[in-house]
């Protein structure tokens, strides 16, 4: 029997699908040819998996089953604004994103970054210098000057 | 006739004895001294070297500077010590004052603290502190060769701070100053180390010393002093005063700092100043600091040489109050303000 011929109907034979007598020709050849007999078992094994990971899947009817458990979408749910505003990103050319993203910057900068440029805080060493300072236009007895720089210490 | 003359003679010595041994005629003599002395170092030439010593509970700072006062209304002050300041200049002409910085080699032209109007603010100061302490002459002494008056100021109150002054007999400059905590800690120790009377120099030697960069003029804007009422319309955010002050201590006024953003409201007592500064909200630098709560308000604190400094927030706004007085004190001020 030619190898060729034993190929083209193994499949059948793992199914169960050949008649008698093909079914003995082909036991036959795997006792003599090596080479199929290792076919047949390497096709043995796929079919085992594959039957596992059939019987993994869910159940017919279980999809209608768990849509059926399912809370109904209330018609006020917003989603379709989330939807458009998705929608209005993606449509956006990039120019236009560039702009928004540069905005968003800009009120970031303006909100977080410039009031610690602009002098927005305030180290504590101005108001001490200032207090040394009407200590001594407003003491009687207040030296000139000698403990002014005293706050310059922590510069 | 000669026994009637020496008893005579016995009874006005005693009677002259007397008057100088009473303590009433002393302190009056003391607050002479004292009113001679506030204005003396604009009358005097002179060169000294002053030792300046602040005591924290932590730390001991020390300081010297060169001080010369030349007639009249001349004043030159040069820092020695510590390196961190060396070499700051201070130049008042009695029209202005020039402060130089090497460290950001920077000069500012202030108002100066000797003019008329400064003057006018250390009598009316006077006036206040005369309230408030007890002055009186405690003895004369000889220091470093020239004969002292040594007075003493004694507070009505028993949180004001004890004074003791060494005032040159001939001229009236204080040459020496101990400053006594209210539990009797010293507190700062400023003594001249070195003293020449007499000294007069060319004022360009003085000026010569400054680098010749181009200064920062801010004499217009300081020096003004607002009533409660006219800082409160000069500024555009709502104001707030302390209820309580603590026992004689007076408003002396106000002043706008920050370009127009920060208002500084001043009280003394004639020889201690407290500060209350406020702003709109600002985030405040503030090391070496700890944090105190009293009720819902969180006060940041640190003592510094010259006093305690506290900071905190409320009402969107910021504030920040110096001075030198017992923590009790301040926490009754905190939160008295409205």
């Amino acid at each position: 029997m030619r190898c060729d011929w034993f190929k083209k109907n193994l499949s059948a034979y793992i199914d169960g699908e050949v008649n008698f007598l093909t079914r003995w020709r082909i036991k036959r050849h795997l006792k003599s040819c090596t080479d199929c007999y290792k076919d047949y078992i390497r096709l043995k094994n796929l079919r085992k998996i594959s039957k596992i990971i059939l019987l993994k899947s869910p159940e017919p009817g279980f999809y209608e089953r768990l849509q059926a458990k399912l809370p109904r979408l209330s018609p006020n749910i917003t989603l379709k604004k989330t939807g458009s505003l998705a929608k209005f990103w993606m449509l956006l050319p990039l120019p236009g994103k560039l702009a928004i993203g540069g905005v968003a910057i800009l009120i970031l900068f303006l909100l977080v970054i410039y009031p610690h440029l602009s002098g927005s805080s305030l180290n504590i060493n101005k108001f001490e210098e200032e207090y040394l300072r009407s200590k001594e236009i407003f003491s009687v007895v207040e030296e000139p000057a000698p403990p002014l720089l005293l706050v310059s210490e922590e510069r | 006739m000669r026994l009637s003359k020496l008893g005579v003679g016995l009874l006005s010595s005693l009677v002259l004895g007397l008057l100088i041994t009473n303590p009433c005629c002393l302190a009056d003599q003391g607050e002479e001294i004292l009113r001679s002395a506030v204005n003396a170092p604009f009358h005097t030439d002179f060169e000294g070297i002053m030792e300046s010593v602040f005591y924290t509970p932590t730390k001991t700072y020390t300081f010297k500077t060169k001080i010369i006062y030349q007639k009249s209304n001349f004043v030159y002050i040069e820092y020695l010590e510590p390196a961190r300041i060396k070499g700051k200049i201070i130049i008042d002409n009695g029209k202005e004052r020039i402060e130089y910085t090497p460290v950001n080699n920077k000069i500012d032209k202030l108002s100066s603290f000797a003019s008329p109007k400064i003057e006018k603010i250390k009598q009316k100061a006077l006036g206040v502190m005369l309230n408030n302490f007890e002055i009186s002459r405690l003895s004369r002494e000889v220091m470093r060769g020239r004969e002292v008056y040594v007075i003493s100021l004694n507070p009505r109150y028993p949180i004001g701070p004890l004074l003791k002054l060494w005032i040159d007999r001939k001229t009236y400059l204080p040459l020496k100053k101990e400053k006594y905590k209210p539990d009797g800690r010293l507190s700062s120790l400023l003594c001249y180390v070195e003293a020449k009377f007499g000294e007069h120099f060319p004022r360009e030697i003085f000026y010569s010393k400054l680098p010749k960069i181009a200064a920062n003029e801010k004499i217009e804007q300081d020096l003004f002093y607002y009533s409660r009422e006219e800082i409160k319309k000069r500024v555009n955010f709502p104001l707030s005063f302390p209820a309580y002050l603590p026992p004689g201590y007076i408003f002396q006024g106000g002043e706008i700092i920050e370009r127009e953003r920060t208002v500084k409201l001043i009280y003394t007592d004639g020889l201690e100043v407290i500060i209350l500064f406020q702003r709109p909200y600002t985030d405040i630098l503030m090391r070496k600091n700890q944090w105190i709560k009293w009720g819902n308000l969180r006060v940041r604190f640190k003592e510094s040489p010259h006093g305690k400094v506290f900071t905190w927030n409320k009402d969107k706004k910021t504030f920040v109050l110096i001075g030198e007085l017992p923590l009790e004190e301040f926490v009754k001020i905190i939160q008295s303000i409205k």
